[in-house]
């Protein structure tokens, strides 16, 4: 069992940060780029007085060269809201070892939980389960990581999640621009959660995608024969693995392949978490990779 | 193909081996839930089919690998045309073919024996060239018609195809012993005796001694050829028998025909019919229905017209088995019997004697209905008997003359008997006075020896007579209880009678009745065409009460018969035992004509020899059961007939267990079936060392090359 806050995790996670590498528009002043001018330290442009103005922002230099009435503008910075979407499906219970893919996902979305409000943006938790949706509201209080904990350790992934629907009902209701973490194995319909993303990037969201997969997923490695049962009533089959080993990872390669296209397509960021690399690895070489490429 | 380590083949249950190891596999199964479903039914469906085939395939290919081996360790050895070109060395065979009377059962196609002809000359067909082969007919007696392995193949199916059935049962010990015999005389290669047979119960009767030829001749190769299907069907005429009398011209004489149904269904509508001398039928009987294993006697009464000997036929309608659908019977038609009998003076003290009582069975009739009898009776005394042309009659008794000085003398009555006469001679009070009882000169004569009289051991009050056993034609009916017991009859003194021995070429003599302790109460021999009967007692009271006893009538009717119409016995012979019959003496040096069974006329069967101031004819061909006649000239009536008779129970279809022909001829080969050939070529057990299961564990070896590669192609995953 992976712990939800895993200290080396959250230490790398912590350090590194989460920037927006996207234009988000924040509800208070922070470290991201807003689409709004405001009253900063950083000169942006004048423009013509008009009544009301605060005469503090007047340039009074321009006024004694020109004898123009100009307000003085500055860039605003903001901070931004994570939109954290984990996939609850059953097929997220499945782990071959220790570790099944919902802990990982669980403690994947608390690290980087963690990590936002630890910069002092927001986070809303959303968990797609079955019989209904976990939501939690929009908070940037780093007190409230206790309540992100207690909601990822109380729920139970099971039955079957139409997680790219889930999503379009997310976009919908968000306004503002923000960043939306979504974590899934993306078993459910590639097509809706295509669409989905597609969605949250036409509305002007940064979305970066955790592909979540089990190794043996990955590497089809089992021996003998062998009867799979498949979850989100799949039915079953009986099969020699070493048999097939060949044309399983084809298909599988190909899914894995066409989501990370139509990640790459919509400018998403995609990011295999596969549950045999420890975590801290996986996140802390993602961000790390953001702040690389934050900073060209 | 057959196996010389048949017991391996039990291995053969190994075959299920790979199943069962392939359904433990399947068995010992992880169960694993699974996430990626969707991807996997993908896959799987996409290669269910494929992989089931390559399964399927390994697994034959495994289980043939198991089955090959197990075949190889069981020495196979090819039988088939392969094996013959393996081997094409010559082969010495014995062929040794089954005439007995069942191997003429026809299936509807063809009868036994000439499937038995086609497989043995497919065999010589088929045989590598410089093959030997010799043929041996096995009957009751074998005959070796090819004796050795003759080169002449041609000649040897020739002789095939003229191989008949005969009307016996046949032993095949005999036959195979002659064989071997033949194949141990030189260096024969590959020695092999084929017998041919459809194995009934009396071929194998020996199959103990046949497994210890085939032990003491482990060189020669031991074939059996089974022919024909093992079916019971068959209905025969097992006997036909006299009903008492003799056979006179002008008069009814009755036959009592034995039928019996040896099958396990009944047969209905059975018409019996009875004909002479191949004429049209002269009595039918019709019996509704014949069950099975049922015995049933048919009464048919016929007459002939002319005397001299003619043949009896019954028949009824053709069956499974022909030959014993229609039986003959030989007799001697006479025109009027002339017996006449030789005593002394009679006195009115002495009381009624033998010539009494015999003259009353003979002709139980009235003074005034003798002059009409079919036989006439003269008695006379030995001095006027003297003077008699003996010739005249066709029955001479002797009872018990006081003076044998005035009767003819021994050598007229040889010559007498010799002719065809016949003599009965009753010794009595007379006999018993002198000594010896009958001169030296009458030892040649008589068919046995008188002693003194002798009376019965002190604890006994008298001699009895046999009361079961009796072997004689005349008094086998007495063997069935209904006939009544002769234990009531009572000798108080007798002749003890030593059997005299056999000329060198006669026939010895033969017990009709006897006592109860064996000694002969009446003996005969046959002498040329004539009998000479002797009994150990007179008829007379203080001798024996036989004459009291309600049979006596009977048996000496039955008796009076037999001596005069030669249906008792030398008219009517078993397969194979030849007849001879007299002949005039100016027929010496003529041939004689035979018209056998199946012949339309007469064809020359040999010569008339001299013999002892007579004609002798002589005819050993007798193996088919049927009416025999034999003639001077084709076309002349027959001046001798006779009838071969097969056993009783020819007609009866047993058949041997397969296993204990397997364990006679080889104990590792199994017995062929059905009409397959057996190549002569390549069945000698040195042939087998090089027998099949090398190039089987070559096939093995690239089978499992083969499984091996494509086991591994098809574990690489897909």
């Amino acid at each position: 069992m992976i712990p939800l806050l895993d200290p080396d995790t959250v230490s790398r996670a912590d350090s590194l940060g989460l920037i927006a590498r996207m234009i988000v528009e924040g509800y208070k002043v922070g470290d991201h780029r807003s689409p709004k001018r405001g009253f900063a330290i950083e000169f942006a442009q004048h423009r013509e007085y008009t009544t009301g103005d605060d005469l503090r922002h007047l340039d009074w230099k321009v006024l004694g060269r020109t004898d123009r009435y100009c307000i003085k503008q500055y860039e605003q910075d903001t901070n931004f809201v994570a939109q954290l979407m984990l996939d609850g499906s059953e097929s997220m219970v499945f782990g071959s070892d220790k570790v099944r893919k919902i802990d990982y996902a669980k403690a994947l979305t608390a690290c980087v939980a963690h990590a936002i409000l630890g910069q002092r943006d927001a986070i809303a938790l959303n968990i797609f389960t079955n019989p209904g949706p976990v939501h939690m509201a929009r908070t940037d209080n780093p007190g409230k990581m206790t309540e992100v904990l207690s909601r990822l350790a109380a729920f139970e992934a099971g039955g079957e999640a139409n997680f790219g629907t889930a999503i379009e009902q997310v976009a919908a209701r968000t306004s503002s621009r923000g960043i939306f973490v979504i974590i899934s194995d993306f078993f459910g319909d590639e097509e809706s959660l295509r669409q989905g993303i597609e969605r949250l990037r036409f509305s002007g969201h940064e979305v970066v995608v955790f592909h979540v997969l089990d190794p043996a997923e990955i590497s089809f490695p089992m021996k003998g024969t062998v009867r799979f049962e498949g979850l989100e009533n799949l039915g079953a089959v009986q099969t020699s693995p070493a048999e097939i080993r060949k044309s399983y990872l084809e298909v599988f390669d190909a899914f894995r392949t066409r989501v990370r296209h139509f990640c790459e397509r919509a400018n998403c960021h995609y990011v295999l978490a596969d549950t045999g690399v420890p975590l801290a690895e996986t996140l802390g070489a993602y961000l790390a990779f953001r702040r690389r490429a934050a900073a060209r | 193909m057959t196996f010389l380590a048949p017991i391996v083949l039990t291995g053969l249950a190994a075959v299920g081996l790979p199943i069962l190891i392939h359904l433990l596999n399947k068995s010992q199964v992880k169960v694993m839930k699974w996430a990626a479903m969707k991807f996997l039914l993908e896959c799987v469906r996409k290669n269910e089919r494929k992989m089931q085939l390559e399964d399927l395939l390994l697994l034959i290919l495994r289980c043939l690998l198991v089955a090959l081996l197990v075949l190889a360790f069981a020495l196979p050895a090819l039988k088939g045309l392969g094996k013959a070109l393996l081997n094409t060395g010559p082969v010495t065979a014995m062929l040794v073919l089954d005439r007995s009377a069942s191997m003429e059962y026809n299936n509807g196609q063809e009868a036994r024996l000439d499937q038995a002809k086609s497989e043995a000359n497919r065999l010589l067909d088929s045989s590598p060239g410089g093959t030997k082969a010799g043929l041996i007919l096995a009957g009751a007696m074998p005959d070796a018609v090819v004796p050795s392995p003759s080169g002449d193949l041609p000649l040897v199916k020739r002789r095939i195809q003229l191989a008949e059935t005969d009307a016996g049962k046949s032993d095949l010990y005999p036959a195979m012993k002659l064989a071997v015999d033949a194949l141990q005389q030189g260096n024969a290669p590959q020695p092999q005796v084929h017998i041919f047979t459809d194995d009934t119960v009396s071929a194998w009767a020996r199959a103990d001694e046949i497994a210890k030829l085939r032990l003491e001749n482990p060189d020669i190769e031991f074939i059996h050829h089974a022919v024909g299907a093992r079916e019971t069907d068959n209905t025969s005429i097992t006997a036909l028998q006299t009903e008492g009398g003799s056979p006179v011209t002008g008069e009814p004489f009755s036959i009592v025909a034995t039928l019996k149904n040896w099958g396990t269904e009944p047969v209905t509508g059975i018409r019996v019919t009875a004909s002479v001398d191949r004429d049209a039928p002269q009595a039918e009987e019709l019996i509704a229905t014949l069950g099975a294993g049922e015995e049933r006697k048919v009464l048919l009464t016929i007459k002939s017209e002319t005397a001299g000997f003619h043949a009896l036929e019954v028949k009824t309608p053709a069956d499974r088995i022909p030959g014993d659908n229609a039986r003959a019977m030989a007799f001697r038609a006479l025109e009027r019997p002339k017996v006449l009998i030789v005593r002394d003076e009679r006195t009115q003290a002495s009381g009624p004697s033998s010539e009494f009582f015999l003259a009353q069975a003979l002709q139980p009739l009235s003074r005034e209905q003798r002059a009409r009898a079919p036989i006439t009776i003269t008695e006379k005394t030995p001095r006027e008997a003297g003077s008699l042309p003996i010739d005249e009659f066709d029955l001479v008794v002797l009872c018990d003359p006081r003076d044998l000085s005035a009767l003819w003398s021994a050598e007229i009555l040889a010559a007498y008997v010799k002719q065809g006469g016949n003599l009965l001679v009753f010794p009595g009070e007379n006999a018993a006075a002198r000594t010896p009882p009958f001169p030296d000169a009458w030892n040649t004569l008589l068919p046995a020896l008188p002693g003194r009289p002798e009376t019965p051991p002190k604890d006994q009050p008298a001699f009895g007579l046999q009361t079961t056993g009796f072997l004689h034609p005349v008094l086998a009916p007495w063997n069935e209880p209904s006939m009544g017991s002769l234990a009531l009859v009572r000798t108080a003194r007798r002749f003890p009678l030593r059997a005299a021995k056999a000329a060198k070429d006669g026939i010895p003599p033969q017990t009709i009745l006897a006592f109860s302790d064996g000694q002969p109460a009446l003996i005969e021999w046959k002498v040329g065409n004539g009998r000479a009967t002797l009994a150990a007692f007179p008829l007379e009271r203080g001798w024996t009460n036989l004459y009291l006893h309600p049979s006596f009538v009977a048996i000496i009717q039955r008796w009076f018969a037999a001596m005069l119409s030669g249906h008792g016995g030398e008219l009517n012979l078993p397969p194979r035992a030849g007849f001879g019959h007299a002949a005039p003496l100016d027929a010496v040096g003529k041939a004689f004509f035979v018209r056998a069974p199946g012949q339309d006329e007469a064809r020359k069967a040999g010569q008339i020899e001299g013999r002892e101031n007579s004609g002798w004819l002589q005819f050993r061909e007798t193996a088919k059961a049927g009416p025999y006649s034999i003639s001077l000239e084709p076309t002349t009536p027959p001046i001798a007939a006779f009838a071969v008779q097969g056993p009783a129970d020819a007609g009866e279809l047993r058949y041997a267990e397969p296993d204990a022909i397997t364990t006679a001829l080889k104990a590792d080969a199994p017995t062929p079936t059905g009409s397959e050939v057996v190549p002569m070529a390549g069945r000698s057990k040195a042939a087998y060392s090089m027998e099949l299961w090398f190039p089987i564990i070559v096939i093995a070896t690239l089978l499992l090359c083969l499984e091996t590669a494509l086991a591994h192609r098809f574990s690489q995953s897909k």
